[in-house]
Order: C-alpha cells, then sequence, then structure tokens
C-alpha cells in the first residue's frame, strides 16, 4: 500500500468512528521525507534520513471543540486518538462559532513548479555539500564554517472532514546555507548565506558562501555609533523577521482574544499611505504555496492593508463567525494543533522612490536583528533588539555598525515611512517580500 | 517499546555495515493541554508521538535517522540507506545488551498516562484568572496554559547498553494584558517542574494571578528606558539567562569541538570576575531540567563549568567526547527521536556569593535594575548575545526610583563575565525552553541578584 493510501485509509476510518459518535470533525494526515547534510574540516559530519507520518483530528461535538493527534496509524490508535479528543471535549466552553463548515471541497494544489521530480544522484547532494564549507574555509582570514549543509524536503498532506471535503498537497523543497566565521587580528565575526529552490539546481552554493564571507569580512571592525536617533533601512531578511515578531496585529484570533492591538482598527489608518500589504496566495518562487487552507477553503489573495487603512485581518472560519466578517481563507493548523490563522506571502507593494531617493542623507542600514523572538513586546508594539549593520550616506556604506540596539514601537513606527524603493525583494525564504523602506527615526543605543 | 531481539539485530545490522558505533533511541510521547482565555476553557489538546531515531558513527561522522515504525525490517531498511556511502567491512561487534538499572531521583505521583486530571487544572487556571482581574480592572486579559507531558525513552547501543526512563513534565504558563486608553502592557509567569500533576500543590494559583497582572499593571505608563552603556542589576531566578546566553552555550561541545566557541581553547584560564562560580547540574530532584539519564543513556551529573572565575568543565555528549577529549559529563539531550543529541544544558545557574541586593544598587549613580528578564540568543563563534529585560526599573544616587519599558541587554560572553563584580545570596531558579541544534530541550536558568558593572543597554533615547 502507497504512503497516500495509508493516509487516506486512516482518514476513512477517523471520520467514520466520529459520525458513529455523533460527532463533527476535520483531519489533517502528513507525511514527511527529508535528507540533510553538514560538512565539518572537509568531510560529512552529519547525514541524515528521516520518514515521518501524523495524523490529527479537531473534533466538534455539542458545540465543543477538541483537537488530538497521533503518528501511528493503527487502527487502535486512531480510535484512542479519538477517544481523547472526544473525551477532551467534553471540557471545552461551548462555542457555536467553530463549527465544521467547509463543505465538498476537492481541491488538489496543482502547480507543477512546487512538486518536481528529483533525479539528482545523492552524490552531487554531497558534493555540494562539501563544497559550500570548502568554498568558505578555502577564503583569506576564515577559522571555520561552524554552520552548513544541504537539505531537502517532501511532503504530501490531506485534509478531509465529515462534510465531504477532501484536499490534497504535495510539495518538495531544497535548501543549502553557509556561515563564515571571520578572524583577523584578534576579532571575530560570523555571518551566513542561505538559499531556497523547488529544484536542486535552482539552489545557490556561491551565494551562500560570498553573501556570507563578504558580510563576515565587512562587519569585523564594525563599532557602535553615537546613541541616538537614526533613520533605519532594514535589509528584506531583518524586515521579515520583524513583522514576524508582530504578526499578531494581523490576526483574526488575537482579535478574537481580545488581544490584537487592532482588534478594533479595520476600516482605520495604521500606517502610512505608502504601505499597501497584501497577503498572496501563490507569488512565481514563493516558498509557501497551496491552493486551499487548513480548513479546505481555497486559498485567495487578502489586501490587508491598502495604502495605510487597515483592510481586513486574516480569518479563518471560526474567527470569521465570531466577528461576523468575511472568511480570507487563512486557516492554518497542522496535525499537531489547534485552529489558527498565517499569511502565506506577504507582500508590500513597491513604491515609487528612486533609490537615491530613499537613500539620501545618512542613515542606518540594519542587516541583522539579535533577539527578534524574545525583543518583542506585541501587544505594546515596543520591541528593543540587538543589531549590526552599517551606517551610511547617500547610498554608500561608510562605516560597519556592531554592538547597537535598536528600539521603537512598530505600531508608530509603520507610520513614520520616509520613503519606499521601486524595486520589489525576496526574503532568503521567499515568504515576505517588500521594497526597501526607509523609517524615519528609530531609536539607537551605542555608544 | 521497542523488543530487545529486534533492537540487538538492528544494532548488529549496523555493525555489520561498518559502523563503529550504533544506537536506537525509542520514544513514546504523551502530551495534554489546557488552555484558558476570557475566563473559558478554548483549547484542550492531547496527542502521542512515537518513533525511534537511529544513529551510527563512521569515524566522526554522524549518520541519523527516524521512522515512527518499530518494525525490523523497516528499521534495517532506514540503517541501510544511512550507511549505503559509507559502508565498509565490519570493524566493529556490538556486545550483549544488558538492561541498565539506576535509581529514579525524580519521583512522579499524578503521571498524566494515568489521569488527565483536566477538572483539577480548569479549577486551577480560573482561581489564577480570577486573581489576575482582582489586582486592577485595567487588567483586559488573562490567558493560562497547562502543559503536562510523559515522555518515556529506551536507548539501545552496541556497547550494549539498555536503558529506558520515564519523564514526567508539568508547565503552567500565564499571560495578563494590562489596558489604559491607547497603553498596553503584559505580564507572565512560566513555573514548571520535572513532576506530574502533583506541581499544583507546590503552586499557588492565586499568587501567580496576582504576580502575572502585578508585572502588567507595572509597565502601564512606564517611562521609556534610558539607552547606552551604564552599570546594571540583574534579578534573580530567570536573571540566569544571562549565564545562559553568554557563556552556557559557549562551554558546549556542540560549538568547541568546532571551535566555533570563544572559549574552546580557555579550560583551566580565567574567563570571568573570581566572584563567578557556575554550575549545570542534571541532579536536581524534580527540577524542570533534570533527568535521570541524559539522552544516550548516561547517568546525569552535577558538573561544576567555572570556580572563582576559572573554566573548569565544559558540557560534553558523547560525540564531542569523541572530538575533543574531553570525558563525558551526562549532557547528550535531544528534543525527540526527530533529532540527533548534542550536548545541552540541564539546571545551569551562577551560585551565590555574599553581597545584598541593596549593596549593589547602593553603588549606581544612574542605571538600571533588571528585575525579571525574557529570552535572548548568542551567536556562539563571537560570543555577542542579547536578552530582553521584561521588567526593569531606573536606579538613580543609589536608589531604585521609578519602572521602565521594556529593553535589551547585549554584549559579548567574555566581556560581561569580567564585569561581573557583585554576585547576591539569593539564588532561585526558573523554567525554560532552550532551543539548538538537538531542538528545544526543558533547561532551567538560574542565579542570585547580581551586578554587571557595564553593558549597553538598548532602551528609548
Amino acid at each position: 500500500m502507497s504512503e497516500q493510501q495509508k493516509l487516506q485509509q486512516a482518514i476513512d476510518h477517523v471520520l467514520s468512528a466520529v459520525r458513529d459518535q455523533g460527532a463533527e470533525a476535520d483531519v489533517i494526515a502528513s507525511n514527511n521525507n527529508s535528507f540533510s547534510l553538514k560538512a565539518n574540516k572537509g568531510e560529512l559530519d552529519e547525514y541524515k534520513v528521516t520518514s515521518g507520518q501524523v495524523i490529527g483530528v479537531r473534533v466538534v461535538k455539542d458545540q465543543r471543540v477538541a483537537t488530538s493527534y497521533s503518528e501511528s496509524l493503527e487502527p487502535a490508535s486512531l480510535d484512542q486518538m479519538l477517544t481523547n479528543a472526544l473525551e477532551s471535549a467534553r471540557y471545552a466552553k461551548v462555542d457555536e462559532h467553530q463549527q465544521i463548515s467547509c463543505q465538498n471541497s476537492k481541491i488538489t494544489t496543482d502547480i507543477a513548479e512546487i512538486y518536481q521530480p528529483d533525479n539528482t544522484p545523492v552524490d552531487d547532494k554531497i558534493a555540494l555539500a562539501l563544497s559550500l564549507e570548502q568554498g568558505v574555509t578555502s577564503k583569506p582570514h576564515v577559522s571555520s564554517s561552524p554552520y552548513n549543509g544541504f537539505g531537502e524536503t517532501e511532503s504530501h498532506t490531506l485534509i478531509a472532514n465529515t462534510k465531504g471535503t477532501l484536499c490534497q498537497h504535495k510539495e518538495r523543497a531544497f535548501y543549502c546555507y553557509a556561515y563564515t566565521l571571520y578572524e583577523q587580528d584578534g576579532k571575530q565575526s560570523m555571518q551566513g548565506g542561505m538559499s531556497y529552490g523547488r529544484r536542486f539546481d535552482e539552489l545557490d552554493g556561491d551565494f551562500c558562501i560570498n553573501h556570507g564571507y563578504e558580510l563576515a569580512r565587512d562587519l569585523l571592525d564594525g563599532e557602535p555609533v553615537e546613541t541616538g536617533s537614526y533613520s533605519v533601512i532594514f535589509e528584506t531578511n531583518a524586515l521579515s523577521s520583524l513583522f514576524s515578531a508582530f504578526s499578531l496585529c494581523l490576526s483574526g484570533v488575537g482579535a478574537m482574544k481580545g488581544i490584537n492591538p487592532w482588534r478594533e482598527k479595520v476600516g482605520q489608518q495604521v500606517a502610512s499611505k505608502q504601505i499597501t500589504l497584501t497577503d498572496k496566495a501563490y507569488i512565481e518562487g514563493g516558498m509557501n504555496i497551496c491552493a486551499f487552507d487548513s480548513e479546505g477553503y481555497a486559498t485567495q489573495d487578502n489586501i490587508l492593508i491598502q495604502q495605510g487603512e487597515l483592510n481586513t485581518l486574516l480569518h479563518n472560519s471560526h474567527t470569521a463567525s465570531h466577528l461576523k466578517v468575511e472568511n480570507t481563507a487563512s486557516a492554518a493548523r497542522s496535525a499537531k494543533s489547534s485552529l489558527e490563522v498565517a499569511a502565506r506571502h506577504k507582500v508590500i507593494a513597491a513604491g515609487s522612490a528612486s533609490s537615491s531617493e530613499v537613500t539620501s542623507g545618512e542613515y542606518l542600514e540594519l542587516i541583522e536583528l539579535q533577539g527578534a523572538h524574545s525583543g518583542a513586546d506585541a501587544i505594546s508594539g515596543e520591541f528593543s533588539f540587538g543589531a549590526s549593520g552599517f551606517l551610511c550616506r547617500d547610498g554608500k556604506r561608510v562605516q560597519p555598525v556592531r554592538g547597537i540596539t535598536v528600539a521603537g514601537n512598530f505600531y508608530q513606527m509603520l507610520n513614520e515611512v520616509d520613503a519606499l524603493g521601486s524595486i520589489l525583494k525576496p526574503a532568503d525564504d521567499r515568504t515576505f517580500y517588500a521594497p526597501d523602506i526607509r523609517f524615519s527615526r528609530l531609536s539607537i543605543g551605542g555608544k | 517499546m521497542l523488543n530487545p531481539v529486534t533492537a540487538k539485530a538492528v544494532i548488529d545490522h549496523a555493525l555489520f555495515l561498518g559502523a563503529d558505533f550504533a544506537e536506537l533511541f525509542v520514544e513514546h510521547h504523551q502530551t495534554g493541554t489546557v488552555q484558558l482565555v476570557s475566563g473559558e476553557v478554548d483549547k484542550v489538546n492531547s496527542g502521542i508521538d512515537f518513533g525511534i531515531g537511529i544513529r551510527l558513527f563512521f569515524g566522526h561522522k554522524v549518520l541519523y535517522g527516524y521512522t515512527n515504525s518499530a518494525e525490523e525490517q523497516e528499521l534495517k531498511r532506514i540503517t541501510t540507506l544511512l550507511a549505503a556511502k559509507d559502508k565498509r567491512d565490519q570493524i566493529a561487534t556490538a556486545g550483549a545488551l544488558n538492561l541498565n538499572r539506576y535509581q529514579d531521583q525524580h519521583p512522579c505521583v499524578q503521571a498524566l498516562s494515568q489521569h488527565t486530571h483536566l477538572d483539577a487544572k480548569i479549577a486551577f487556571l480560573r482561581q489564577a484568572d480570577a486573581a489576575a482581574r482582582q489586582e486592577d480592572e485595567k487588567i483586559s486579559q488573562f490567558m493560562g496554559t497547562i502543559l503536562q507531558r510523559e515522555q518515556r525513552i529506551e536507548i539501545f547501543n552496541s556497547e550494549g547498553l539498555h536503558i529506558g526512563d520515564t519523564r514526567h513534565y508539568t508547565r503552567f504558563a500565564g499571560n495578563a494584558v494590562a489596558q489604559d486608553g491607547n497603553e498596553q502592557a503584559t505580564g507572565a509567569e512560566s513555573p514548571g517542574a520535572l513532576t506530574g500533576w502533583e506541581l499544583h500543590d507546590k503552586l499557588d494559583a492565586k499568587a501567580l494571578g496576582h504576580e502575572i497582572a502585578r508585572q502588567a499593571l507595572v509597565k502601564l505608563n512606564a517611562d521609556t528606558c534610558p539607552s547606552g552603556e551604564m552599570p546594571v542589576v540583574i534579578g534573580n531566578g530567570f536573571g540566569g539567562v544571562i549565564f545562559h546566553e553568554a557563556c552556557g552555550h559557549l562551554l558546549e561541545t556542540t560549538s568547541v569541538a568546532k571551535k566555533a566557541s570563544v572559549f574552546h581553547d580557555k579550560m583551566d584560564q580565567m574567563i570571568a570576575n573570581p566572584v563567578v562560580n557556575a554550575v549545570d547540574d542534571g541532579t536536581m530532584t524534580n527540577e524542570w531540567g533534570s533527568i535521570n539519564i541524559d539522552d544516550e543513556g548516561m547517568e546525569t551529573q552535577h558538573t561544576q563549568l567555572i570556580k572563582d572565575g576559572k573554566l573548569t568543565s565544559f558540557m560534553v555528549d558523547k560525540m564531542g567526547s569523541l572530538k575533543t577529549g574531553y570525558a563525558r559529563t551526562g549532557s547528550g539531550r535531544r528534543e525527540s527521536y526527530k533529532f540527533a543529541p548534542t550536548s545541552r544544558m540541564r539546571n545551569t545557574y551562577i551560585e551565590p556569593g555574599n553581597s545584598s541586593l541593596d549593596e549593589m544598587v547602593a553603588g549606581i549613580e544612574r542605571g538600571v535594575y533588571a528585575k525579571k528578564m525574557g529570552g535572548g540568543s548568542v551567536s556562539p563563534g563571537t560570543g555577542e548575545f542579547n536578552f530582553a529585560v521584561r521588567e526593569a526599573y531606573l536606579i538613580e544616587n543609589g536608589k531604585i526610583t521609578k519602572p521602565l519599558k521594556t529593553a535589551t541587554l547585549i554584549s559579548t560572553g567574555p566581556k560581561v563575565l569580567k564585569e561581573i563584580s557583585m554576585v547576591g545570596t539569593d539564588l532561585d531558579l526558573a523554567a525554560g525552553m532552550c532551543g539548538s541544534v538537538s531542538g528545544a530541550v526543558p533547561t532551567t536558568v538560574g542565579q542570585p541578584a547580581l551586578k554587571v558593572d557595564n553593558i549597553l543597554v538598548g532602551g528609548g533615547n
């Protein structure tokens, strides 16, 4: 029996048992295979092959909801999973808004680019892994490449429910990365580069090597700038991590719970008029493409902020019903989690300012934010991170900068935009796209 | 969980393929979570993970794979796949498997697999919720979660090791939001222990609710934290995250072996101010970061990392030992069967000194008292670290004066260890989750209050 047939059989078993219990449910089942390599001192240091599966049920009984999962697809394990979910649901609040609502959805992600055949010999992948380390360590002043590797993943996901929905999605992805530890005159600097792709030959090992090396070299002599207020342009990956830290403000789930600071701001100005932010279901080369959300609804483009005005939050059927708004098909749930919401590809539309306009005068180009997971308060908007980058004048880097902090209020910062560049740039992971955005004033802690 | 005959057959197969060492890590992991939002039960989740990780050594190369199947055929298939590129004539022979026994140092009474105790957990959360809201009408939201899990593991290896353990974890996490007009602030507490639901006997739901609300309220309308280099007094308990980030990760052989730690060649050298003594201890009864055995099957131990400022030990796993020559310290840990183990921290703390908080504050003309810390991160190669301050106060002319908004502290490990000039007497520990190459593992951080003479504070201006 194929892996797909095993998943399908497990889903049928669970949904049949759910119906026997007079309940409703949706089920997410997936299997994942992965292969990854790391190199150290010219040899493979780690060689990892994995194969995993999981099934998760979200059950609704008497308007009460609970979830449970199992990594075993054996009938006894599936029965135990369902028993646990039904038992748990007895304790949950009565919630008329959380239902199994997606009817007879039969969507299969039919986008060839995200699941392409791969016949690359293993030896080629090993060669890439070794070349990443070798490429870094062969350069001057490099003491090591402490983190490097190649990896690939293949996943197959099925979503089904008691309302006749059955959606399927397959994808394959590749990645590689290399970090440079640069040492000279008793100083160290470490930076890296990453590359993602849907095919092995899309990976850009040279970029990983050279990007990390050049940044580490250029930042080696970095010093703090004077404490004060500075104009700031975040490199796209840094801007992506900043938006991720404050994703609560776009969450319908957060609004429902009363913790989203923008919960009553739909229709109001929340950002500079220069900002238009769209959640795109499909973008060429995007790494989070799926034709349906985690409830089975067809994904769609959602304009979240239009010229600074909050147009909608991200919603699933639960939050949409609770808040009496349109569902944006943004349901996000893994087999192991409860129903949440998430964007697929966040795209900040390019502006009209030329590169020279965006980079005129003095500003800080921040390449890296440290502690973005811990230094942000998504409710108050306050943030404070370690940072490194360059002090720039008129588009030219004039001084490497390390050992500084950048602090501000994210929600205030969005209203203080000096200029938006006209070229859209992807973050390395290709789920976030933005032009250069010059923020007028952020607090920098330095010397 | 896995028939020893099957385990032996797979290990023999791995050695037949030429491996120097083979290991099976079998895991059955049950979880149960209940969450309260707005006074109502918002989520009740449960699940069971089961899988087997296979680790092979060929010299210093680690081959790792996992599967959800306990079938001998599938385990051998994964093993063959792993060894495909390194296959050679057999050079090692597996020892007979002997079941190792040891004394359980972390007893559990109310295990998740015996009873979920959902009624009691919900009642506990409601108590905390009520206490938080009672603190002030400005408390606009409270969210509380109780997570309980039970991880059963079994380890077999080609040296004849057969050993098992069951780890019971219980943790409460509460967050409150205070609102005053457009201003909002949050408070949080998340105590946990390596124990069952009997943890609730040691926790006071009302006190937790009050404390979480207090933290949120004190930050409402607080002044902006100043920026720049200044002296900082870091509070006890979770303040220990400074040592975890500034030094702990740099003493794991995961980075030491690659010379990706600034301390890799500093053994027996002074790396900290002489007032600093630091420990990583897996033996503390029922402590969140404790273990009976590590995830390579070695009994855990108390490891003195720094004594009077001098580096005395790294944290060493099996492969780290092979690469560096240092003896293993029972520090091989992993999140689950999906990860190969690496050297990781357990309960890591700075030992008490002899200064009082008042003495530390008294000598500061202008600085910050960082009473509650948040998370942080470190770049081991450079030692650059950061961590968040969740509750801070201004120190002016030797006195703690007014509350401040949140801030970040940044420095490098080698620098900050030498800037610690005073260590307090009030050692306390706090539970956290630490993420690294072998996944997220429960770790405890801890310290008495301590004074850092000079560190960069990132606030506003």
